[in-house]
């Protein structure tokens, strides 16, 4: 009978009510909302350097690790690629790899130039760790040179993002320069779009040329002893999986010296920070909306008691105990806090489940996005089960709280005090 | 041993600096079915008397004792029950819990005495029947008239077969046929179930029809 009594004590202020839930549900809807956007955001930025080709995990020199000495080349890399491909065949985690070489550099046309980085893959086994070839919007994906003749005369196929190709107003087919440092000096050649793609970012477009790693070691004229990739890049089906992956590889490749695993956080630590400034900064949020409604629940059972104190009183009378007059109050305060929840996971959720799909175009704020990383220019909102867990538990705490006061200022009530010096 | 003893009670409200002496060194012991009725003018300590005997409020001196149990030696928890199972309250203004039917208000004492729900259905229809309820049972207090609403209250004051029922000028709000029928079944339960009544009143319809009267003048009995 407490929670039917709580029930239409509810009721007895239906508007009073109403606005209190209706404020819940407020607080509730801009905390999904903020949720999805934050989801939305981390998967975004993660997704967008993973698919850009930092991988899930990398395996690359001990200095390259520990120190961000580049220009390294991966020792023992034959070595390491056979234990990656005895693995892929032996473990229950499915993973890919691809070896990769890099090198900044400029691409030049007439008075245009603009600083990137070649990025050097094997085609075939790069479309399994990156996204590049989704990405494609025109000509073709580049594809290894099965010419063994290695003095015919083949112009070397780039691709480009196509911001980079707007910039210099090129296209499939056209030519540029690359210009890049090498042993030999500088050295710049004359080179062919093949493809052209289109990124989750103008970032990403603007800063990755992609060639043969072949053609980009022989531009480099490396000696042989130095045709090792520079790090291998590897991924899985599931993000969740990184660690997992890392662990593995990092036992299977234990006794190859100098050489280090490392997932996506490591390698990138600046996400790691925006993840974690961005989950202060929810706390933040959270706090400052749930004060609000705590104060406005507070207030309402607050006055709720003040106008039945008679009623409390004759409930002690005939024998309640303060337990029971507690509790009435509590199903209350719960009540109001979870259908006003209720509401705003729900509506919330209906927004967010629309925003999911048709995706919320970011590209009046594209400058500050690119300041975030690789991120794209569509947000995808998301939330998970535990995102509504955390609403529910929030406001089932914040409902608790708020209602002790009124609890404590009812128990304080004596029943003669209650029924007649009200 | 009487089933009421109220020894040397003295009850002083304090406003400002005066002293104001609700109660002053009462004395009155009441037997078991005795149908009681507290009389003075107002002011005169008959409230305040009630509200002691009831464990409502505590006394600033003295002792009561009621089947042989003082209520200064309960505590908070042990005052509760003690009103739950022993005392049956009737209030002037009826004062019945708005948000329950006449049914649930009753139903709720055998509910906190943890009776359970087949039980608390067979007693109440049981009492309404008894007291003539049966058609309000499913009304809320605000479609009932004052009558009928102090008919639950008396119910609700009976439902758990208390030792003593304490009323509290139960016949003030109502007109005079409303008031002979309360008083009816006051004195029949009184006889029927052996319940001590002891209430407090100004009408004299009332008095004439109490076993004994017990007059307070400035909180002293005359």
């Amino acid at each position: 009978m407490i929670t039917q009594m709580a029930w239409r004590n509810l009721w007895r202020q239906k508007r009073r009510t109403t606005l209190v839930m209706t404020s819940a549900a407020a607080g509730i809807l801009g905390m999904i909302m903020y949720m999805g956007f934050l989801n939305g955001l981390k998967s975004m930025m993660i997704e967008g350097s993973i698919e850009s080709g930092l991988g899930f995990v990398q395996i690359r020199p001990d200095d390259y690790i520990e120190k961000r000495q580049s220009g390294l080349t991966l020792p023992n890399a034959d070595q390491i690629i056979k234990s990656l491909q005895t693995l892929q065949k032996s473990s229950s985690l499915t993973f890919h790899f691809s070896e990769r070489t890099e090198k900044e550099g400029m691409v030049r046309l007439g008075g245009t130039m603009r600083g990137v980085n070649f990025l050097g893959i094997n085609p075939e086994t790069e479309k399994n760790v990156s996204s590049f070839d989704r990405w494609l919007v025109e000509g073709e994906y580049l594809k290894e040179n099965k010419s063994q003749d290695q003095n015919s005369f083949r112009m070397i196929p780039i691709m480009m993002g196509k911001a980079l190709a707007r910039k210099f107003e090129v296209e499939v087919a056209d030519f540029v320069i690359i210009s890049m440092g090498s042993d030999n000096g500088n050295v710049s050649y004359k080179t062919q779009i093949v493809g052209v793609y289109e990124a989750i970012s103008d970032g990403i477009d603007l800063s990755t040329v992609l060639l043969l790693r072949s053609d980009l070691l022989s531009i480099l004229k490396l000696p042989d002893n130095q045709h090792s990739p520079e790090y291998i890049t590897l991924s899985t089906e599931n993000l969740g999986d990184t660690e997992h992956l890392k662990t593995l590889i990092s036992e299977t490749l234990s006794s190859v010296q100098n050489i280090k695993a490392a997932t996506y956080k490591e390698l990138q630590p600046e996400i790691v920070r925006l993840l974690e400034f961005s989950d202060q900064f929810k706390s933040i949020f959270y706090l400052i909306i749930m004060t609000g409604f705590a104060l406005t629940l507070l207030n309402s059972i607050l006055m709720s008691v003040l106008e039945r104190t008679r009623e409390i009183g004759i409930l002690r009378a005939i024998g309640t105990r303060g337990k029971a007059i507690s509790l009435t109050l509590i199903f209350e305060s719960v009540l109001t806090g979870m259908l006003g929840c209720a509401a705003g996971v729900f509506f919330g959720g209906l927004l967010i489940l629309w925003l999911h799909h048709s995706g919320l175009s970011l590209v009046a704020f594209a400058r500050g996005m690119e300041m975030m990383g690789k991120a794209g220019s569509v947000l995808y909102p998301w939330l998970s089960a535990f995102d509504i867990f955390i609403c529910f538990f929030i406001t089932l705490s914040v409902s608790f709280i708020a209602v002790l006061y009124p609890v404590r200022s009812a128990l304080k009530l004596t029943p003669i005090k209650a029924i007649y010096d009200r | 041993m009487s089933q009421i003893e109220v020894k040397n009670l003295s009850k002083f409200f304090y406003q400002a600096e005066y002293e104001i002496k609700a109660l002053d060194n009462v004395t009155i012991n009441i037997e078991k079915a005795e149908f009681t009725a507290l009389v003075g003018p107002s002011g005169s300590g008959k409230t305040t008397l009630l509200n002691a005997i009831g464990a409502l409020d505590k006394p600033t001196s003295g002792e009561i004792t009621i089947n042989g149990t003082k209520l200064s030696e309960l505590n908070k928890n042990q005052i509760s029950d003690y009103r739950l199972h022993h005392i049956g309250f009737v209030f002037q203004a009826y004062n019945l819990i708005p948000v329950l039917t006449a049914f649930e208000n009753v139903e709720y004492v055998l509910q906190l005495q943890k009776f359970n729900k087949t039980d608390r259905r067979n007693k109440v229809d049981s009492l309404f029947k008894e007291i003539g309820l049966e058609n309000l049972s499913d009304r809320f207090p605000r479609e009932l008239s004052g009558g009928q609403q102090q008919r639950v209250a008396v119910a609700r004051a009976l439902i758990a077969q208390p030792d003593v029922v304490l009323a509290d000028e139960p016949t003030a709000n109502l007109d005079s046929e409303n008031s002979e029928k309360l008083l009816s079944l006051m004195e029949q339960l009184c006889e029927q179930k052996g319940i001590t009544f002891l209430f407090s009143t100004h009408d004299e319809r009332v008095m004439r029809r109490a076993k004994r009267l017990i007059k307070l003048q400035d909180g002293k009995i005359v």
